[in-house]
Formats: C-alpha cells, sequence, structure tokens
C-alpha cells in the first residue's frame, strides 16, 4: 500500500516536471525565433526611463521622411511640405550623398510627456 | 505498477531530450547576454545614423540582435528589422534636425498575438539589444526612392496584417511578423502595388526563405502553450523571412543594393 502511494506521488511529481521542462523550452523558442518586437516594446519603455536619466536625449515629437532629389514622397499639405525652409535644403541632397545629420540623440517621448503635447507622434 | 513507472519514465526522458535538442539556450557563456551602459547605447546609436548618413542613405533595413547569438535557431542571426529612415525631427523643446527615425512592427506587450506600428528612434531600437551589432542593407537609390514613397503612404499601413507569429510564413497570408512585413514593403514599393495576393506570389517566387529548424515537438509544444506561435500559415515545413534572407534577395535583384554590419 505504501509503496503505491510512493508510486503515485513519483508518477505525479515527473509529470508535473515534464510539464515545467515542456515549458520552458517554448518560451525560449519564441524568444529565440521572436522579431524581438515585444521585447523592444519592454525596452523601449524601460530604457527611455534609464537613457533619460542621463540627460543625454531630446524627445522627439514627430518626425518626417524627408524628401530624397526629385522624389513626391510626401502628399502636398503634408507635414513635411508645411515644415518648410531647413526640409527643402535636405531635400535638395540626392541619395548616395553625405547627409548633413544632427549630433543629438533622440529618444521617443515619455507617455507623461506626450500627454501634455498638442501634437502627437504618428505611432 | 512498476511497468507503468518505467514506461513513464522512458516517455520523461524522451520528452527531456527531444526539448533540450533543440534552442540552445543553455549555452551562455559566450557573454553576450550583457545589458549596456546608457552611454554605449547612445554612443552605438549614433555610430549607426552617422554610418548611414556618411553613406547619404535616406532609407535602409535595420536588424539588431535582440537575443545572444547562441539562443537562436541555426541560420538566424537578428531578431528584429524595420525601417529606418532619414527625417526631419521636431522635438518636444521645439527644435528641429535632421536625423534617422525608425519604422517598427512590434508585438503588443500583453497580446503577443497581435502587432502594432510604432515609430521610435535608434537609441530606443539599440536600448535592450543583447549585443552591440546592427545588421543594415542599404537598397539602390531608386528603391530607397519608392520605399520612401510606400512608407508615406497609406499604402504602409495596408501592408499591416496585426496577426502576429514570430515564424510567420513569408509566401503566406494569414500570420505577419517583421520580417514579413519589411518584405512586403519593399516588394510593394518594388512591384508598385498593395495587391497582397500579387506580393505573395512575388515572394514564393523570386525570395527564398529561411526553414525553421525547430524540432517539431518543441514547434508543436510552441503552438499550443504560446500565442506568438502559429503554424496555421505553414502548409508545409515552416519557414520565415530573416534579415540575411531579405539581404540575400536584394543584393541579388536590387543593382547597386549594400549590406554591412556595424560594431562598436
Amino acid at each position: 500500500m505504501r509503496a503505491k502511494k510512493i508510486s503515485a506521488a513519483l508518477i505525479c511529481y515527473l509529470s508535473l516536471w515534464t510539464v515545467s521542462v515542456a515549458a520552458n523550452p517554448v518560451e525560449h523558442a519564441e524568444h529565440a525565433v521572436q522579431a524581438g518586437g515585444r521585447a523592444s516594446g519592454n525596452a523601449s519603455a524601460s530604457a527611455g526611463h534609464s537613457l533619460a536619466a542621463t540627460g543625454q536625449l531630446a524627445s522627439g515629437v514627430i518626425a518626417i521622411p524627408i524628401l530624397a532629389s526629385g522624389v513626391g514622397a510626401l502628399s502636398l499639405g503634408s507635414a513635411a511640405v508645411q515644415a518648410g525652409g531647413s526640409m527643402m535644403d535636405s531635400a535638395s541632397r540626392p541619395i548616395g550623398k553625405p547627409l548633413p545629420i544632427t549630433d543629438e540623440t533622440v529618444s521617443i517621448l515619455p507617455p507623461n510627456k506626450a500627454l501634455q503635447q498638442s501634437t502627437t507622434p504618428k505611432n | 505498477m512498476r511497468k507503468i513507472i518505467t514506461c513513464f519514465f522512458s516517455f520523461w526522458l524522451v520528452c527531456s531530450c527531444a526539448l533540450a535538442s533543440g534552442f540552445s539556450s543553455a549555452s551562455t557563456g559566450s557573454g553576450e547576454t550583457r545589458h549596456f551602459k546608457a552611454e554605449e547605447i547612445i554612443s552605438f546609436s549614433k555610430k549607426v545614423e552617422k554610418t548611414l548618413a556618411s553613406k547619404g542613405a535616406h532609407v535602409a533595413i535595420l536588424a539588431r540582435m535582440g537575443r545572444p547569438l547562441s539562443e537562436m535557431p541555426p541560420g538566424m542571426h537578428f531578431t528584429h528589422v524595420a525601417f529606418i529612415v532619414y527625417s526631419q525631427i521636431q522635438t518636444a523643446d521645439g527644435r528641429s534636425f535632421p536625423g534617422y527615425s525608425i519604422y517598427n512592427l512590434y508585438q503588443y506587450d500583453d497580446r503577443p498575438d497581435k502587432s502594432r506600428l510604432v515609430q521610435d528612434y535608434p537609441v530606443d531600437f539599440f536600448s535592450d539589444v543583447a549585443a552591440m551589432e546592427a545588421g543594415i542593407l542599404i537598397p539602390s537609390a531608386e528603391l530607397q526612392q519608392r520605399i520612401l514613397k510606400v512608407i508615406s503612404s497609406p499604402a504602409y499601413q495596408a501592408l499591416h496584417d496585426p496577426r502576429y507569429s514570430v515564424i510567420a510564413n513569408p509566401y503566406t497570408e494569414g500570420r505577419q511578423n517583421c520580417t514579413e512585413f519589411t518584405l512586403d514593403v519593399i516588394n510593394s514599393a518594388i512591384y508598385q502595388t498593395t495587391d497582397i495576393k500579387q506580393l505573395k506570389q512575388v515572394a514564393k517566387k523570386y525570395f527564398i526563405a529561411q526553414p525553421v529548424d525547430v524540432n517539431p515537438f518543441k514547434l508543436m509544444l510552441g503552438s499550443i502553450f504560446s500565442a506568438e506561435v502559429a503554424t496555421s500559415d505553414h502548409p508545409q515545413k515552416p519557414e520565415t523571412a530573416t534579415f540575411e534572407r531579405i539581404s540575400d534577395y536584394l543584393l541579388k535583384y536590387d543593382e547597386g543594393a549594400e549590406a554591412l554590419t556595424i560594431k562598436p
């Protein structure tokens, strides 16, 4: 009788262990083949806070693709066209030639700051 | 009773071996899983931006290593791919300057089988990488112009399928991950269409996907236990798009395309 109880307990234990082992590699599988999007989503939030603490980041409110020479990438009336001056200077630069770029480091705006903005980012 | 125990123990042993032989998550001795300091992330992100700017790239495909290489299946190196676009950036304090913005397909944190399109910046993109290495694919000037046109139009949103799977099949509809979305946008730009059926036909004919070399038993468990692993869009052996295979595709068909890797 006691042997049966021990056997039942052993089976129960091994069952749980097997399920646990079976589940963990699946988790690894997800991580290993995943596109990284979810990890990044978490990372964006955490990094945003930790990096912002360095005081080296500017918060980007909006980013509009700069037109390459001769390309009508954006429709009339879009924010890029409305942005005017400096945008058109950059637009005169063809693809393949060195482009001017800021030394500033830009990060996405934290949600609490974004809520205070009248203009919201695209996504 | 002894027979039952023996049978069960055998089954347990077989299961354990099968599971252990797939992903090599046990080999963590490479030191790839370290976390980086904020200064390192900022410096590396800026290096990526400056490299792209020096090459005059308005649009490129950017990849990162979100997981240590030791945990990746054979043939896969990078975990996430997105478009990086030369942009005019306006900041919260009212300044405006040229830089790069990134167009991502990300999973929802609380709904891993769903995705959304998110725009962020290089420092956000590389904020939690497992290794400081960026894969970059710069299309030809002609294709950059066409991709820019797609990204700046409603076609970009139209190509997004929010039903997510980490191993989405680039040849079929129904599930999409970041690499399949990237491929769809590229092909939409090349063929100047948003007809998804046509885009899938093109992919099937010209794009060579990466076989998902995962133990079938593990894959079955993955599809059962994990919402973000789906095999429903795989009529045959699972295949998926990767940065490497997209690079192969453009280097073959897009004359003038350039692939490079950036490290600190």
